[in-house]
Formats: C-alpha cells, structure tokens, sequence
C-alpha cells in the first residue's frame, strides 16, 4: 500500500510537467500581451515593449518554460504576477483554503443530499418515492448553478434578511453557495447512486442475503451499497477536483475569494505566472484527491484492498 | 366568576391605555434640548473590485486609482474641469520658457506613520516614478527633480508641455522611510506612506479594507470617519448587497437602472462623465494584406449618417448617455472643444444616397465589426448593426474578450469597425499623442499617419498659452471630425444609488470619501 501511495505520489511530476506545458501553450496562443492589458490607455508602443522585456514576455517559449519549471522545482517558487508584482505562492496560500472550504462543504452537501435519495429512490423504484426526487433532480441537474445562486441570493438574503449577500469571513457566508452546489451536484449523485444501486440490488448475492434471512436495512446498506458506492466516489472525486479550480462563477457571484477567480483575473490579465501557479495547485490536488478516491476503493471494497496488500 | 372576569377586563384595558400613552409620548428627538443632534452614522460601507496593490505607483487602473485618491496625494490636484489646486504643494511657478516648475512644499503635512513629510519625500517619489513603467506616461518630460531646501522640490522637463501639471498629479507622494524600510512588502501592507484624508488601518484585498480619517489631515473633511471597502468583483452582487442594506452607496448597472430609480428608498442620480463609446473604422491595409472597404471616405460618411445616437443610446444602455460629437467631452476634458468640428446628423436617406454615390446601390458588405465583450458594447453593437442593415451596410458582429479584441484592433485584425469605450480625462495632451501621433502608431487603432496632425499635437503639447494649446488641438478634433475615421456616440452616463441619508458628490472621474456626510 505504502509503495503504491509512493508511485502515485511520484507520478505527480510528470502530470505537473504535462498541465504546465499545456498552460504555456494556450497562454502563448492567445492574444494580447500583458504589457498592453497592465498599461492599458496610459501604455506607449515604447514603454508596453520594455515591460513586457522586462517581464520576459519575449523570451523564446522553452526559455520562459524551462525558467518557470526550473523556479517550481528547485525553489518551489510560483513566480511573481505580472500585474500585482506580488508573489504568486502568496496569493495562492490565502485563497486555497477558502477554496478547499467550499469545495469540500459543497461535495459534502451533495453527498448528503444525493446518496441517500439515491437508495430510497432506487429501493422504491416505479413508486411515487421514485419518480418524484428523479424529476426534481433532472430539473436541478439541468440548472445553471450560478442562476440558482441569484436566486437563492434573492429569496434568503434580499427578501428574507436571513443570511448575508456576499463574503466568507463566517460560516453563515457558506450557506447560500453550499446549497448552490449540493442542490446542483447532489442531483447529479443521485442520479449515480440510483442507478448503481439498481444494478447492486439485482445481483446474486443480495438475493442470497434475503434468502438468509438478512433484515432488509441489512441487505441495503451493507451489502449493495457497498458495491454501488465505488462509481459515486469516483464521481465525488471529480466533482470535488472541479469545485478546485472551477467554482470561478460561484466565488464571484458570493465574492468569495478562492482559486477560480484568481485563475479567471490572471487570463483576462494575461498574468502567466497567475495561471500556471493555480492549475499547478489544481493539478497537485487532483492528483491527491484521486489517490484519495482509489485508496478508499480498497476501504470500500475488500477485493481490491486484497489486490494492495498483494 | 363574572366579578373575576370584570377585573381581568378592566387590568387589560388599562394595560392598553397605558401602552398607548406610552406611544403617544413621540420620540425623544421631539423634545426640544439645548444639544444639537449629530449625524446618525461615522461609518460607510462601500464596495470595489480587489485592489492590486497597496503601492499606488504600480497600477493606474481605475477601481484601483479610486482608492489611491483617498489615502495618497500628489503635488497638486486637477479637479474635473482641468482647474488646478493646491495639496502638498501650497504654490507653484512656472518659469519663463515653461521648462522649470518650481513648487514650495506645506510644512504642515504628515504622512499616516507620523512623519513629517519634506521635499525629499517628494523627490524620491518623482524619481521613483521613473522606475515604474506604469507611470512613464507621467514621468517621461522630467529631466531632473531636485529640492533645493526641506519645502522647495523644482522640477526641471526635457520640453515645455501644456499637460505638466495633470501629469504631476497623476504621480503620488510617498513616504522614504516607509518605502526604503519596509521594502517588498511595502506593496503588501499597512504602510503609513500616504498623505490623503483616510489611513489604511485593515488591509485583506480580498476580503476587505477598512479605512479611517487620518486625525493630522491638513484640510476640511466630510464627517465619515470610516470606511469599510468590501471586496466584490460582481457588478451584480455589490446591487443585491446594496439592496440588502449591506452597503451604503453601490454603482448601478444600466439594466437594474429603472428598477433601482423607481424606489423611492434609494437616492439615485446620474453622473455624466467623459468615458467615451466611439466606432473605429480601418482605412489602411492591416498586416495580412487585406484592404479596407472604409477607405472610401463616402462609404464611411454613409456609416456615419446612418446612426441613430439617441437611439442607440436608450436602447443599448437604458438612457444612461450624452449623444457625443467630439471624441473627449468638452466640459470636462481641458483642451477639447466642439467648435467648427463636423457633426453628422441621423440621415438615413442620405446614407443610402451617399452608398450610390460610392458604387453601391444595393448596399455593400464592410466584414467584422470586433465587439469586446465590456461594459454594454454588445448591446450597442446589435443596435448599430440593425441601424447599419437598414441603410445596406452589411457587417458580421465578432464578439470577444477585451483582452484579445484590442490586440486585434491594433493590428487592424477586422473589416471594418471597432467598438471601444474608453476613459478620457484630465487633459487633452494625455491622449492626443496615443489617439493620433504617428509615434504611438503601433498601439494606435484608427492609425492616421499624419504630418499634419503630428505637428499639432506637438503645438499643442508645447503651448505656453491657452489660446495657444486650444486652437492646435481644436485643430486636430476638427481633423478627426472631417476624416470621419473615430466616430464618437456618447459619454457615458454612470448610474448611482445610495442610502438616502448619505450626501455623496460623484465627479466625471473620481469620488473622494471626505466631500462625503451623513445627513
């Protein structure tokens, strides 16, 4: 187990190396250069060409690459925006927990919400149990989720005064965006857990449960849930990785300062420095949340934690 | 039974009697006293994008300039009109030649750290300045900055320049001590290095700056001894927290406008200013080799005619504008003038009339229109658009971001027009050499390419005289207006809204918190 955390954990180099070359690349596509966006009307052709000298903006692109990768892993240095002339790995500290808080909250809420309306709806399947939460989760599962943020804005904090508009600097500003996503994402994990459980609940094995004489709380939760719960955690994890690096539309609705705005600052900005040290985070953290998500495949399922400990 | 509920009747009916009473006494405020009743607040809430940086000479973005305003001060302040006023410097000369400015200092000013502020502080942030390519624009006439004793600081340029001391303003003074000893995280945190009427106490740009009056402030103030800035990137969040009563006085976007001004719980009131949405058509062959069909100046003049500023102004922005005829609004922006400059009035029939003139009787194709995806120019581009269709200009709308839209336009990447809206204050000089000399044709959009305005604008620049600086540069506007190459709609009109109990005076530019009182 140890030597198979190690290999996954070694493995992040590559993928670092990888989604940072990417970045590089569709940044030194896009068009507009940061001296003309930083300057704006007050910039010369003059003083716009030795900002971006300065900033290294004409460097040959495996020059500027190879200085970025060679700062990340002998210093860990994130470099400095190009903007602010702050240190990237600054920024990025303050925002990733607000980040981590929402994300996690967000997933947390869904999962509550979606699984256990998943096993009801799956165990009371053609009932009124049933076609009900499906046909309220379609509508959410196909709702914006920043619209349903306006709205929840609307009802709870403008007409109601029950909850602040904005913020994050209590646990009270996490409401409104928590509810966003789990409302939004818990849908999509019902929908899974529905499914899966339907497949797990037809299997031999819980027919030869029953036929035990299993209580059917029994047969349920420990025996197919079990099983169904492998494609939610899978589904968990990449929507936990998402909320990372892609809650952009969220943050800024609640003006919650976090990893996706300052993504979508240092694009509209230009800012390379910006976005490459914040989908390097992302990256680091998808990468662990996937080991996570494997790993607890081995907590869950007996015969994969057998294949580890082989 | 019957005498028990009698007295539970009659204990009620006195209870209410009494409450009543009670009620009836009125507030206090109604009893006269001998004091005076103060203000109901000293503290306000507003709300702004994230600032960049604490160093006000690193950016000259707007959300960011609004800030610098309150906490640091220039030499002297250029108010909207173009009139200039004393701040750290209580007098100034020109000399003869207007190569030398030479200002005496306020020996009574003191930065927020509690040092007295001298004319080496001055000096150092002049030269600073220099260092910082964001404020070359200001800094690039001075030839040297010297201060002669502790209250004098003379300035000494490379060529007289009419637009000197708007230029001067634009460049805050900070404290020595506290740049040189804090270093790096001068730019990062609460440094005391600033003049203005509020010192920064809190600093999260993320989350919040609060500010509070500086108590040694050399002049009047408002009686607002708080701000709290809360960070909000969301035009739309800062309205609904606004309407929550979280903050206090909230810009509003064009499409809430006419919800917001019909509550009659909000005051509310238009700002005009001199940010500009103007039309710039290509005439010259961009970089790919692909002429322009707006080189035919009739084709051009058809476009012109065929715009329905009005129109477009309450349709695309809800009212919210000031048809415009000249590029940077006359009564605001020193220098500019609409005299003798050509106006062209909506005409669709001389549109089509001038289209056959030019070969096309049928209406002609002109290719991209570039929409950068800001403010409301989409909107504005599918009102031009149907203006244009029924007159048979034909035109493909390619929206974008702005970032890539005004690259593009640089390099002439479009047919025929592009949308922009763009700030322009203070001092005619300041653009005139970006928007027309042929030095800046690399940044340039509608890129003239003229000795003949080259020459103007260094006229104007030069003038010792206003007489001299306003015929040059009317000159030149009456130039752009007959080229018919910037085409400007309107000035902008921003919409505000706040608490009615707070008295807040908006200016074209910049807002200043210590003008502002609760009532």
């Amino acid at each position: 187990m140890h030597r198979y955390i190690l290999k996954r954990l070694i493995l992040l180099i590559p993928v670092i190396l990888g989604a940072t070359l990417i970045i590089f690349f569709i940044m030194s596509l896009a068009k507009g250069d940061p001296g003309s966006v930083i300057l704006g009307q007050a910039g010369t052709e003059e003083t716009i060409t030795k900002l971006n000298e300065s900033l290294g903006y004409y460097d040959p692109f495996f020059v500027r690459y190879f200085r970025y990768i060679k700062g990340l892993f002998m210093d860990f240095d994130f470099g400095y925006s190009w903007k602010t002339g702050l240190p990237v790995a600054n920024e990025i500290s303050k925002r990733l927990p607000v980040t981590l808080t929402l994300a996690s909250v967000g997933v947390f809420t869904a999962s509550f919400i979606g699984i256990p309306l998943g096993i009801l709806t799956a165990t009371k399947q053609f009932t009124l149990l049933d076609d009900i939460p499906t046909a309220i989760a379609m509508i959410f599962a196909a709702t914006p989720i920043f619209w349903l943020g306006m709205l929840l804005v609307l009802i709870f904090s403008l007409w109601l005064g029950w909850l602040p508009t904005f913020g994050s600097t209590s646990w009270k500003n996490f409401i409104l965006p928590m509810t966003s996503i789990g409302l939004c994402y818990g849908a999509r994990q019902m929908r899974y857990t529905r499914s899966s459980m339907l497949e797990s609940i037809r299997e031999d094995y819980v027919r030869t449960a029953r036929a035990k004489g299993a209580q059917e709380k029994t047969v349920i939760w420990k025996h197919a849930l079990r099983n169904a719960l492998l494609p939610v955690v899978t589904v968990m994890g990449n929507e936990f990785g998402a909320l990372c690096g892609g809650s952009a539309v969220i943050e800024n609705l609640f003006a919650i300062p976090g990893i996706g705005s300052y993504i979508v600052q240092g694009i509209n900005f230009r800012d390379v420095p910006v976005v490459t040290g914040c989908v390097v985070v992302v990256a680091i953290l998808y990468s662990c949340v996937t080991l996570v998500v494997d790993l607890t495949y081995a907590f869950i399922d007996p015969r994969t934690k057998a294949k580890f400990t082989k | 039974m019957i005498s028990r509920c009698k007295r539970t009747v009659a204990i009620l009916l006195c209870c209410l009697m009494l409450a009543s009473l009670t009620a009836c006494g009125g507030s206090s405020s109604s009893v006269s006293t001998s004091e005076p009743t103060g203000p109901s607040r000293t503290d306000l809430n507003v709300a702004a994008r994230a600032l960049a940086s604490l160093d006000p000479q690193v950016s000259t973005q707007a959300n960011d300039v609004q800030f610098y305003r309150q906490v640091y001060e220039g030499l002297v302040k250029v108010d909207q009109y173009g009139n200039v006023e004393p701040r750290i410097a209580e007098s100034w000369e020109q000399s003869a030649d207007g190569m030398v400015y030479t200002f005496k200092i306020n020996p009574n000013i003191k930065f927020h750290n509690g040092d007295k502020l001298t004319a080496d502080d001055c000096v150092f942030s002049i030269e600073r300045s220099a260092e910082h390519n964001i404020m070359n624009a200001y800094n690039r006439d001075i030839v040297s900055v010297s201060s002669p004793d502790d209250n004098v600081v003379e300035i000494r340029l490379s060529a007289p320049n009419s637009a000197f001391m708007f230029n001067i303003f634009q460049i805050p003074i900070v404290s020595r001590r506290a740049v040189e000893e804090m270093g790096e995280s001068f730019a990062a945190k609460v440094n005391g290095a600033g003049t203005g009427p509020y010192e920064v106490v809190e600093y999260d740009p993320n989350v919040k700056i609060v500010l509070k009056k500086f108590a040694d402030y050399y002049r009047p103030t408002g009686n607002i001894e708080t701000v709290n800035i809360n960070t909000i990137e969301e035009a739309s969040t800062r309205l609904v927290a606004f309407e929550a009563g979280d903050l206090d006085f909230v810009d509003v976007p064009p499409s809430n406008w006419k919800t917001i001004k019909s509550n009659s719980n909000y005051k509310t009131w238009e700002q005009e200013t001199s940010r500009v949405t103007r039309f710039v058509l290509r005439t010259y062959v961009n970089q790919k080799g692909e002429s322009a069909v707006m080189a035919n100046k009739n084709i051009r003049l058809a476009l012109a005619h065929a715009l329905n500023k009005q129109a477009i102004i309450d349709v695309a922005v809800d009212g919210l504008g000031v048809p415009a005829d000249v590029i940077c609004n006359p009564k605001y922006v020193k220098g500019s003038s609409a005299e003798g400059v050509t106006i062209y009035e909506y005409n669709p029939e001389k549109s089509k009339q001038l289209l056959a003139e030019a070969g096309f009787p049928n209406g002609v194709d002109v290719g991209t229109i570039i929409v950068p995806n800001q403010y409301n120019q989409p909107s504005i581009a599918q009102v031009m658009h149907a203006m244009l269709e029924d007159v048979g200009i034909r035109a493909i709308l390619d929206q974008t971001d702005a970032t890539t839209g005004s690259a593009r336009a640089k390099v002439g990447d479009f047919g025929c027009m592009y949308i922009t809206t763009s700030t322009m204050v203070g001092h005619l000089s300041s653009f005139l050499t970006r928007l027309v000399h042929t030095s800046a044709l690399g940044t340039q959009v509608a890129k003239y390419n003229s000795p003949e305005l080259d020459k103007l604008v260094e006229a104007g620049n030069a003038a010792t005289t206003e007489e001299e600086m306003m015929h040059n540069y009317n000159q030149i506007t009456k130039y752009i207006g007959d080229a018919c190459i910037e085409i400007p709609v309107f000035y902008v009109t921003t919409a505000y809204a706040s608490d009615p109990g707070l008295d807040a005076p908006t200016t074209v530019d910049y807002y200043y918190y210590a003008d502002w009182k609760w009532n």
